[in-house]
């Protein structure tokens, strides 16, 4: 045979199978794009980083190159699938199976090639837009080195090349499981009536309802953050799971009844449905994912962006905060500290409102009992205590409120000082010291500053700083080298009256104000440091933005990619049925008849999987709240109204798709005369 | 008064720019009685197939006539056509138009379920006709899973089940191998012999024998017609086949 002549064979099998071809290129190619942006926003985009948005963009791209393989694997056995007869006359002709296998692979390698070379292109093109403007919108500094991100590149042909070969073997083992015959009658083969899998079935239910008992079951905020991958992955297997074994029972179970399955718009649709539920099951699972993934997306940073007022307020709590943190023995002195704050304001002119200045100490410990004891380092154990320990005088400048507490005594407030096991508890022991206990409050601690923090909080109210002292120097003894060198905590926080000029003016005031007066620690970080809300505002505003438009971007894209499978799908299906709607009416369905089973037909491919999507996005709701709020964003009723017109919108974008691929499709199978 | 008539049909395609016109009938008459079965001959190119389509209303004929029972079927309304086929025609052709998606028992109820039948009845209408077709034991099965001569049997069901009052079939035995063929051929005489009016497009001078009547045509004409009358099936083929002859090489002297 002569050199170059299969892959000439192979250029002339792509073109001459353009229809074909064509719209399996624009596939790759956009699957590729999108991966590309998908790995270069989540390891080459720095701002994200800075949000800690990185592992959230971890997550995407992992569902992005779940859903390119399985996406790619089907649309390819639908190629194949209409070429098996070219191949046969190809054997007929004397070509050996191997031939055609080189052929093949060098068919693989153009496509491969092309996509990667015009996905990646494209994708450094879009990449660029959107990081200017996602720059803008953050309003950094729009100079900034635009980077081709190398990493991104090599994952792209990593994943794709995995792809290429995937489909490679499977094309080639069709070639070689059939005989020429076969081969030439590939393409109107019937396709064997799946059977209804129930240990699959079993399975998809299994998957499903483990993501869904993660996501409405985990209440601890770490936890979801660290499960939230495991529940997205398992409800994606049981989607596909069930998609694909479900799906058959159930429409199997629709054409038992027969009540049902005899009527005209019913009869073809199911008929039809079962006949090619293989292909469906994969496609719709993975437009009930992508649709879900839009939702998800769209959802959480438009109530984010909406809702950036209330994350700010939950953020900032108080107009400004002071705080210090210092070790013990030093010449600081937070009384002085106090009294500096007021001076600037009293030059700027404000007022101060709601103010709040307490000095507390942190000790972490595990619990024995009613003995608080060393933790033991490197423990990762949950039962961690965190006891935040300060004086009457202090707790009541924190929270207003007067407890009495005689000397070596110790007020306690707590969730575990409410728990059964404490009922009898008239002291407690910290690090080997014994306390009678003056009273207790069962209640969790709402002590702002803290609230984030992983360990149960403790708060323990002593009669005199010269006791919270005491606690502080048992711990550097207990502790020893692990102990915080900077154990003291003052915390001074308030309102002001006056316009935003006027905050602003006075926060700038007091920030030159304390870098003139206080110095800086042994490792050269301020001993002060202070935020402001206002000044903070914008760019807290922008940072919400440029998520918000992450969001919408990212969610447009997913869009792009459902709408794009679904009339994909839907074309190459309508060919399929040409031949069925031509044989129908020539037994006598009429125009009417055909437009009705088409959009049954068409109806029941879209509205299954958002159906399922919106399913998805209820059970999904308890942790996506948990997320936010760990973003600071507590305004469940916001999130929920977001998620409800997010879901509208998208039913509305989705309907309008129906009607313009029901009309193409109808436009296919009618046959005029 | 005749089943169906056909008065001074004529079709003429035009090629899609307005080209070359190409005239596929000429001015076609003949009519078929209730309870006949007529064979129509002819060659490749002859017009067979256009008569057969504008007669089961699939296409319109540039001018004439074509009455069913009395009823013009050329002037029926799009919305009403469908019913009209479903009702008063069946079909049976060559390459069988089974639905790979069905099995057997829904393929022929397909037009049954298009007309809103009620399911039992459906049934009640099946189990005669599977009966006399012999296809009782395959009905659950799919098309790709029987052979020729059974897909052929059930679309004969298919045709059959509506009771409808003309069967059209359309090279009928033309996929099929020598037996499945005569199995057929022997299937539409019974049928015949019930009642049951068939008029068959085809190529085969041994299914044309099978009928009562054998209309050739020719350039879009009807050229002859021979009726099999009290002959034997063996006779009238070798008179079919001696028309045929005739008609051939008569066709050579014309031109």
């Amino acid at each position: 045979m002569r050199k170059g002549f299969l892959p000439r064979l192979a250029a002339t099998g792509l073109s001459s199978n353009r229809q074909t071809y064509l719209p399996y290129f624009l596939t790759c190619t956009g699957t590729v794009l999108m991966f590309y942006n998908m790995c270069a926003l989540a390891y080459h985009t720095s701002v994200l980083s800075e949000v800690s948005l990185s592992s959230l963009m971890t997550i995407g791209v992992w569902v992005t190159a779940i859903f390119a393989v399985i996406f790619l694997f089907y649309t390819n056995s639908f190629v194949i699938k209409r070429r098996k007869k070219e191949f046969g006359i190809y054997n007929i002709l004397g070509l050996e199976k191997k031939h055609i296998g080189i052929t093949m692979l060098f068919e693989s390698l153009y496509v491969y090639v092309g996509s990667m070379v015009l996905g990646v292109g494209l994708g450094i093109l879009f990449n660029k837009l959107i990081t200017l403007l996602l720059y803008r919108m953050l309003r950094f500094d729009p100079n900034f080195q635009f980077a081709i991100s190398l990493r991104a590149i090599l994952y792209c042909a990593v994943l794709f090349a995995g792809i290429a070969l995937l489909n490679l073997l499977y094309n080639l083992l069709q070639v070689r499981l059939s005989n020429p015959i076969q081969l030439l009658h590939g393409s109107n083969a019937g396709e064997k009536e799946p059977k209804a899998k129930w240990i699959t079935a079993l399975l998809g239910v299994v998957t499903l309802g483990a993501g869904y008992w993660l996501a409405i079951t985990i209440q601890d905020p770490i936890e979801v953050l660290m499960l939230f991958f495991v529940a997205v992955i398992l409800v994606i297997m049981g989607t596909y799971l069930l998609f694909t074994a479900g799906s058959v029972a159930i429409l199997k179970l629709l054409r038992k009844n027969k009540r049902y399955y005899y009527k005209p718009a019913h009869f073809t649709t199911i008929s039809g449905m079962i006949y090619r539920m293989k292909q469906n099951a994969a496609g719709l699972a993975s437009i009930c994912i992508l649709s879900t993934a839009v939702l998800v997306m769209i959802s959480t940073t438009v109530s984010m962006f909406v809702g950036s007022e209330d994350v700010l307020h939950t953020r900032y709590p108080e107009e400004i905060e002071v705080t210090a943190s210092y070790p013990a023995g030093t010449e600081f002195d937070a009384d002085a500290l106090l009294e500096n704050t007021m001076a600037v304001a009293g030059q700027e002119g404000r007022k101060i409102e709601n103010l709040k200045a307490y000095t507390s100490t942190t000790v972490s410990a595990d619990r024995e009992g009613n003995a608080f004891i060393p933790a033991a380092s490197g423990s990762s154990n949950n039962d961690v205590y965190l006891l935040v320990i300060l004086s009457a005088q202090d707790f009541e400048g924190f929270t207003g409120k007067q407890v009495s507490v005689g000397p070596g005594e110790l007020y306690a407030w707590g969730n575990v000082f409410g728990s059964a096991e404490a009922a009898d508890w008239d002291s407690i022991a910290v690090l080997g010291h014994s306390y009678p206990l003056a009273g207790v409050d069962g209640s969790a601690p709402a002590i702002g500053a803290y609230s984030a923090w992983m360990a149960e909080l403790c708060c323990l109210v002593t009669d005199s700083r010269d006791a919270v002292a005491a606690v502080a120097a048992t711990a550097q003894e207990a502790y020893g080298e692990t102990y915080n060198p900077n154990p003291y905590y003052s915390r001074i926080c308030f309102d002001t009256d006056g316009t935003t000029e006027e905050k602003t003016a006075f926060a700038q005031a007091l920030r030159e104000d304390q870098l003139s007066k206080y110095p800086r620690d042994v490792d050269n970080d301020p001993i002060v440091t202070m935020r402001s809300r206002e000044t903070t505002r914008d760019s807290f505003f922008s940072l919400y933005g440029g998520l918000f438009f992450l969001g919408i971007f990212l969610g447009s894209l997913f869009l792009m990619a459902t709408v794009l499978i679904i009339y994909y799908k839907q074309i190459v299906e309508g060919y399929d049925d040409k031949e069925r709607f031509a044989i129908m009416q020539k037994v006598g369905m009429s125009r009417q008849e055909v437009k009705r089973t088409v959009r049954t037909q068409v109806l029941l491919v879209f509205f299954i999987p958002l159906l399922a999507a919106a399913v998805h996005i209820t059970a999904a709701f308890p942790m996506l709240t948990k997320l936010l709020k760990l973003l600071g964003l507590e305004n469940i009723p916001l999130f929920l109204v977001c998620t409800i017109c997010t879901v509208l919108v998208f039913a509305l974008i989705y309907a309008i798709v129906y009607s313009m691929t029901a009309k193409v499709y109808y436009r296919i199978v009618y046959r005029k005369g | 008064m005749p089943l169906l008539e056909v008065k001074n049909l004529k079709k003429v395609y035009t090629t899609r720019f307005g080209g070359a016109q190409v005239q596929a009938l000429r001015a076609v008459n003949f009519s078929v009685e209730r309870g006949e079965y007529v064979a129509i001959m002819g060659e490749s190119g002859s017009g067979k197939t256009t008569l057969l389509n504008i007669i089961a209303s699939l296409d319109k004929p540039t001018a004439g006539k074509v009455l069913l029972a009395g009823e013009d079927v050329t002037s029926i309304a799009e919305k009403q056509l469908s019913v009209f086929r479903r009702k008063k025609l069946g079909f049976v052709f060559q390459d069988f138009n089974l639905l790979d998606t069905f099995c057997i028992r829904d393929n022929i109820f397909l037009p049954l379920v298009l007309s809103g039948e009620d399911h039992k009845k459906m049934e009640e209408k099946l189990i005669p006709i599977a009966k006399k077709l012999r296809i009782e034991d395959i009905l659950d099965k799919y098309p790709y899973e029987v052979s020729g001569g059974q897909k052929q049997r059930c679309a004969v069901a298919r045709a059959l089940i509506t009771g409808p009052e003309l069967i059209l079939a359309d090279e009928p035995t033309g996929a099929l191998d020598s037996r499945a063929s005569d199995n057929l051929l022997d299937m539409f005489s019974r049928i015949n012999g019930e009642g049951q009016t068939i008029l068959m497009v085809t190529h085969s001078v041994k299914a044309a024998s099978h009928a009562s009547r054998v209309l050739f045509i020719r350039d879009g004409e009807v050229y002859t017609q021979l009726y099999r009358g009290e002959r034997t099936k063996e006779a009238f083929y070798a008179d079919i086949a001696s028309s045929l002859t005739l008609l051939s090489v008569g066709g050579e002297e014309h031109a």
